[in-house]
């Protein structure tokens, strides 16, 4: 696979949308799965362990996209891009595939860049006494395959590449791997991007399912759905997504039970709780008023795709939007500070990025120097700041700029989705608590696709590992730092959008008016 | 002419490493001086005589401890001005000598006797450093959540109130409120938690100005009751200590470590393997102590009642549908019932006793029993007992604890759960139902009677297993002898590669780590596993900078349970009613927990009903029930893919191994019983179990190819006959030589097993074992035994009882030869053992003698 993180710009990709069985069984297929093909646009649902079958059968039933289940059936199922360049073929057995990659193109006479082989036959292990990481099966899998499918098959004309996904691996997992007799005869597998040229025999794996046998590494404690975007050059991106962000489940307040009793009653779907009256769902629900209320305030909101507020309180005016990227989540850097000095119509945005690994501190000295022409009283908005960004960047001023820490530390900071959410003082759209999905629901579109904070921070990663290593002068590896600037400031200009949304949602009235369907019965105080 | 003097060592800090005081003459005493038998009038024999119900002169052993007087030093030879002024007292030895190696920058482990003040070195330690610097920290590490609310109620008395010193304490774990606990991470000095929430809590210092500020000026950690992270727990906590000095190094802070632990056999060795620093140990009790009487007492066993017993000639094969264990039934449930009728015979005299019983669902027995006891007990009267072990709720709990400390209660059944130091007050007795395993455990019991200097009683008594056995036969084995060894190990991996995991979320993983998290070689080696699994960055290296980086699942720390080593615990669920049970972990699961199994647990049977295994949380379903059966778990185990590490050839073909190999376990099948008779009443049914695989630590005894042939033809006495059962059983050697030999070297096993607590801090609960007349493995000559560690990766037991086997084997020869039970084919007293799969079949005492003689032999021929 690439060396580089970074997927290509404005590739056709094919979105899935993995379902383990434990989602199904936990979960109803209709609405929480639809509602989640609906929300990632995926283009096919592939049912995955644990009991892939259970998924299977009810997903054949629930959505009009392919299903790819491996777990049985006479032919591979196949989903493609419209361009044809990546084809997806899930095989119940070898013996299903077409007889050669290359036949499996879309069109008479295509061949596609990339197939990518959908199986359950291997799973991931790691064996911390020896060390290692094992991918059990993966040798008899390959074996198995047809004559033309073999790692070191050879062909005449164009052949794709081919990676082979496995259902029983982790969503996320990429690897080449070395079969056995290649290299003196031991097993190797090695992490995507550390290929070193010599691939004549290796082969692509990804992981496409959950797992355990991951030590602490994988939280198997939730069931959870990953929505996977797959490019033709080999590149994915995963998100995982939790299952009680979609259907009736969405809904604030709403849980197993309620859904339950809703279901009962014959609601089914956010859009038809939507149309009831708080009375009636207090009726149903056997709920106080101001239960129904939150209900009924957030149903509101997810069905019509716009922000309730629910009290008076008011944003604070003059905003500065702030997102940092740093290289993962136990963050010891924050190489990029990304600002967009006023609104979504602000042309002011500045990337202060790290330049040099020599010099931690010049973008932080910058950054402080632009600071200290905005006013004290214009507050600096984050998303998550709290937990995250305003954290994160005070560690960095207190490591690398010390004598900026006290001017930091006194600017007016604000955390939008606290406000929101843990303040209770509006109620948002979007699937989940994350920016993308709050932004996107209100209409935001990003400019730059493919890349997300974990690619971000792979890409710095592999630029400060690639200089560290190089002597003074030479060529080293950099990544496409504009493409990276601009994902900063998608970031934030998707939080100038919730901004202005919050800021233009009317205050729900006493009578329980504006914003909200009327006929509702209410008082300002039941929020407060 | 010798030197009349030695040579003084004026060095403080260089005390003779693992020199813990004899728990019985801790302090001096010496029970020699005082004469024999001498034990307060309550137990006289007179007095049991006269009240005591059906008194046969069960006590067999009696020991006056003798008072011991206050050692001090006035608090201004250890304290400077400001603080010791505050001090109106004068300081015991022991504090002021682990309060000067402190001063001289020492880490300093004190292991005096239970109630002995060991709370204070930290205490004033933390005070001198909060008068030198009010910035300073400190982190206070309690095994248990009750035992924090209770120290941080002691803590604020001495530091702020009798001290007036301004500092604040608070006590941060799962019960504290999160506005409270943003407020203890910016302000207070002293901060209270347990290693389990220390490992939650570590990566959030990078997040947090208020843990910045903590770290930055920690410079003391205590970890009291350290004797407790033993075993699998002590695995973990000792790479959670690791992980904590790894943080405060990276904020350039180095803090002192004060440990406090019960008398163990190896205090430096212990506080080295958990934190990875040298200690210098604090040992010379100058704590007071009253008088105390220690009375082992043995319940009467009636060796004709048990159905089958022939001594000295046992050739026919006894009924083996019939429980041969269950047999001593009757003996067993009288250890409980006689502890409960001590229990009661002290409670009607208005002597507080605190019963101690080794499991929970014997706490409840106990209650009942202590009540009826004493209702039948001559002098009459009531007795209010309580139950308390910490499957209860919290609440439910602390009104016990309360009870005891305001006198409202005359008897509490326990379990270990109150053998730590949480505050009880004073009870005047303690009562130890079956010996707890250790001597460490028994000496802290003991001391949970008698606070101060007022006199004090305890009694023992002995339940029916080969450990109990022998001490009522060797009384000296407790008085004399230094206690046991505690065993922990860091060598397990999984647990290792799961705290690199939470180490790289705490922060990125560098070079210089390496120091904390096991040495580079190993360091690399799991970040590398890691990096292929997808776990940690791969693009980067531990010498890059900025090293590498954590991108697995959120939160690893979550995931790691300290009782294990990776698998997901069950929960336990109670389909209509509800149970306060907590989780278990998969082996015992798969052993006692099967669909069909019976169990009791808080006085109350259960019968699971349904096991959910794939689920992501594992489910038992329990219902209640009330069935008067029990049932008992049979296993298949093979040993397999053995990797030698150490050997001892010791001569005459016999060889020890020591090394890593792989243990298949199934629980594939049950049986139910009559509780009241042991006869078989349904079985074997299957357990639906799946199988277990456990890599792990083993030892192997490998005894020479004709050694079947060598014995068998020593032997006096006629071979064994093989039971119906054993027919029947694939595993057990065909044939009346070779299953007479595999009795014996199965007896041997079992024996070995049973007594290495003796010697070691270990729970055999967590040791298996296998013996058989050849192995599949080539290396593998002829016979062979094993001993392995029950916990998939290890915990050192097994490489403990390698590094002690010629001491246990010793034992385990002198003890099978000298049972009461005169049976071929032994007693629990000796061979048998509750946890056997096979149903203690084989097992000949005759032939395990002359097995363990050859073995012995062979040692002795090797020295």
């Amino acid at each position: 696979m690439s060396a580089d993180p970074l997927p290509p710009h404005s590739s056709s990709t094919v979105e899935v949308l993995v379902v383990p069985g434990a989602v199904v069984r936990r979960y109803d297929a209709d609405p929480t799965v639809t509602d989640a093909v609906g929300a990632t646009g995926a283009d096919a649902v592939l049912p995955a362990p644990p009991h892939a079958n259970l998924a299977a059968q009810r997903l054949l039933h629930a959505v009009d996209q392919p299903v790819l289940r491996v777990d049985r059936g006479m032919r591979a199922r196949t989903t493609a891009t419209a361009d044809g360049d990546l084809v997806v073929a899930a095989a119940p057995s070898p013996d299903t595939l077409p007889p050669t990659p290359a036949v499996t193109g879309t069109a008479e006479g295509t061949t596609p860049d990339r197939v990518v082989v959908v199986t359950d036959e291997f799973e991931l292990q790691v064996v911390p006494r020896r060390q290692e990481t094992v991918l059990d099966g993966v040798d008899d899998y390959l074996d198995g395959l047809p004559e033309a499918w073999h790692p070191d098959a050879t062909c005449d004309g164009p052949a794709p590449r081919v990676t082979h996904a496995s259902t029983s691996v982790q969503a996320g997992y990429t690897s080449t791997y070395q079969p056995p007799g290649d290299n003196g005869g031991t097993d190797r597998v090695s992490p995507a991007g550390d290929a070193d040229g010599s691939r004549t025999h290796e082969v692509d794996v990804l992981g496409l399912g959950s797992t355990a046998g991951m030590g602490a590494a994988t939280d198997n404690s939730t069931s959870r759905l990953v929505h996977a975007t797959l490019y033709p050059t080999g590149h994915v991106t995963t998100t995982t997504l939790d299952p009680e962000d979609f259907g009736l489940r969405a809904v604030e307040q709403v849980g197993r039970a309620r859904a339950s009793s809703l279901r009962s009653s014959g609601v089914t779907d956010v859009a038809q709780l939507q149309e009831m009256s708080v009375d009636a769902l207090a009726a149903a629900l056997g709920t106080g008023q101001t239960t129904a209320r939150t209900i009924a305030t957030s149903a509101d909101a997810l069905a019509t795709d716009s922000v309730v507020r629910t009290s008076a309180a008011s944003l604070p005016e003059d905003p500065v939007f702030v997102d940092i990227e740093t290289d993962g989540l136990g963050a010891s850097v924050a190489w990029l500070v990304g600002v967009l000095n006023g609104g979504t119509d602000s042309e002011s945005y500045y990337p202060f990025r790290q330049q040099s690994l020599a010099d931690p501190a010049a973008h932080l000295d910058a950054f402080a120097t632009w600071l200290q022409g905005i006013p004290r009283s214009r507050p600096l908005v984050a998303w998550n700041g709290y937990n995250f960004d305003f954290d994160i960047l005070t560690e960095q001023f207190r490591e690398h700029c010390p004598d900026r820490l006290e001017e930091w530390e006194s600017r007016r900071t604000f955390d939008l989705l606290y406000w929101a959410r843990n303040k209770n003082n509006a109620v948002l759209p979007g699937r989940s608590n994350r920016l993308e999905a709050v932004a996107q629901a209100l209409g935001w579109e990003g400019h730059t696709d493919g890349v997300d904070g974990a690619t971000a921070a792979r890409a710095y990663t592999r630029w400060r590992e690639a200089a560290t290593g190089a002597a003074p002068g030479e060529d080293r590896w950099e990544p496409d730092w504009d493409r990276l600037e601009a994902y900063c400031e998608d970031d934030v200009r998707a939080l100038a959008t919730v901004y202005e949304a919050i800021d233009d949602a009317p205050v729900q009235s006493a009578a329980g008016g504006s914003g909200v369907t009327g006929g509702r019965q209410g008082s300002l105080s039941d929020f407060s | 002419m010798p030197d009349p003097t030695p040579p003084e060592d004026d060095d403080r800090s260089a005390s003779p490493e693992d020199t813990a005081a004899d728990p019985a003459t801790d302090g001096g005493s010496d029970t020699t001086a005082v004469p024999a038998g001498a034990r307060q009038t309550v137990l006289s024999d007179e007095a049991l005589e006269a009240s005591f119900p059906d008194y046969q002169g069960q006590i067999v052993e009696s020991r006056r401890l003798p008072p011991e007087p206050a050692e001090t030093v006035p608090a201004a030879d250890v304290l400077r001005a400001p603080l010791a002024d505050e001090l109106s007292y004068d300081l015991f030895t022991h504090q002021a000598d682990a309060l000067d190696r402190l001063d001289s920058g020492d880490n300093v482990v004190t292991t005096t006797s239970t109630s002995s003040g060991k709370t204070w070195v930290y205490a004033l330690q933390a005070a001198r450093n909060h008068v030198d610097d009010d910035q300073a920290t400190a982190l206070c590490l309690y095994p248990m959540k009750a035992l924090s609310r209770d120290q941080e109620q002691e803590l604020n008395t001495k530091l702020r109130e009798d001290w007036g010193l301004d500092v604040s304490i608070g006590v941060y774990d799962g019960d504290t409120p999160s506005d409270r606990k943003r407020r203890i991470r910016e302000e207070c000095n002293l901060v209270i938690t347990n290693p389990a929430g220390l490992n939650e809590y570590l990566p959030r210092h990078a997040r947090d100005s208020g843990w910045v500020r903590f770290y930055k000026n920690l410079e003391l950690v205590v970890v009291d009751e350290a004797h407790e992270y033993a075993g699998v727990t002590g695995t973990h906590v000792a790479w959670i200590l690791r992980r904590l000095r790894r943080v405060a190094d990276h904020y350039d802070a180095h803090p002192q470590f004060s440990m406090t632990t019960a008398t163990i056999g190896n205090p430096a060795a212990h506080a080295r393997r958990l934190t990875g620093l040298e200690f210098s140990v604090v040992d010379e009790d100058g704590s007071p102590r009253g008088q105390r009487d220690v009375v082992l007492w043995e319940p009467p066993v009636d060796w004709d009642q048990v159905s089958g017993h022939q001594p000295d000639d046992d050739r026919d094969a006894p009924d083996r549908d019939r429980d041969q264990l269950s047999d001593f039934e009757d003996a067993r449930r009288s250890t409980g019932s006689e502890a409960a009728k001590v229990t009661a015979h002290l409670g009607v005299n208005d002597i507080q006793t605190l019963q101690f019983c080794s499991a929970r669902q014997g706490t409840e027995i106990a209650t009942k029993q202590i009540a009826n006891a004493a209702g039948s007990h001559s002098l009459g009267g009531g007795v209010d007992a309580k139950a308390y072990h910490a499957g209860l709720g919290k609440r439910t709990r602390r009104g016990v604890e309360n009870m005891l400390k305001a006198g409202q209660v005359d008897a509490v059944a326990s379990t270990n759960a109150l053998e730590l130091g949480i505050d009880i007050g004073s009870v005047d007795a303690t009562v130890t139902s079956g010996y707890p395993g250790t001597k460490q455990s028994f000496w802290q019991q003991v001391g949970r009677a008698g606070r101060g200097d007022s006199d004090a009683l305890s009694v023992m008594v002995g339940s029916t297993d080969a450990m109990d056995a022998y001490i009522l036969d060797n009384p000296e084995y407790l008085f004399s002898g230094s206690v046991e060894d505690a065993v922990v190990s860091v060598d397990n991996a999984s647990v290792y590669a799961d705290h690199v995991l939470a180490a790289a979320a705490d922060f990125p993983l560098t070079d210089d780590d390496a120091e904390f998290l096991g040495g580079h070689d190993r360091l690399a080696g799991t970040v590398g596993m890691w990096q292929d699994a997808g776990a940690l960055e791969s693009a980067s290296q531990l010498d890059s900078l900025g090293g590498v980086v954590y991108t697995g699942d959120p939160r690893p720390q979550s995931r790691i349970s300290m009782y294990g080593t990776g698998d997901t615990e069950y929960v336990v669920v109670c389909e209509h009613g509800e149970i306060d049970h907590d989780p278990v972990a998969p082996g015992r699961a798969h052993r006692d927990y099967h669909e069909g199994a019976l169990f009791l647990h808080a006085g109350q049977q259960y019968e699971v009903v349904d096991v959910v295994r794939d689920s992501t949380v594992p489910r038992i379903h329990v219902e209640e029930t009330s069935t008067g059966l029990y049932t008992q778990t049979l296993s298949q185990k093979s040993i397999g893919n053995l990797q030698p590490q150490e050997h001892q050839s010791l001569g005459n073909g016999v060889s020890l191994y020591f090394g890593q190999g792989t243990v298949d376990v199934t629980y594939n099948e049950y049986i139910v019983r009559d509780i009241n008779t042991g006869e078989l009443v349904e079985g074997p049914l299957p357990t639906g179990s799946p199988p277990m695989t456990l890599h792990t630590d083993l030892l192997w005894v490998s005894l020479p190819p004709d050694h079947v042939e060598t014995t068998i033809d020593r032997l006096d006495e006629p071979l064994l006959e093989p039971t119906d059962r054993a027919g029947r059983d694939p595993l057990v050697p065909e044939g009346e030589k070779r299953y007479t030999y595999g009795g014996g070297i199965h007896a041997a096993e079992h024996g070995v097993i049973q007594l290495a607590p003796l010697e070691l801090l270990i729970d055999n609960n967590d040791i298996g074992g296998l013996s058989m007349p050849e192995h599949h493995d080539e290396r593998i000559p002829g016979p062979v035994w094993f001993v392995h560690d029950g916990i998939d990766g290890g915990i050192g037991f097994t490489r403990s009882i390698y590094e002690h086997f010629e001491t246990i084997l010793r034992r385990t020869r002198e003890h099978i030869a000298e049972c009461d039970c005169e049976q071929r084919r032994g007693c629990p007293l000796c061979v048998m053992s509750e946890d056997c799969g096979n149903q203690n079949d084989p097992l000949d005492r005759a032939t395990g003698r002359l097995i363990l003689d050859d073995v012995i032999a062979a040692f002795e021929g090797s020295d």
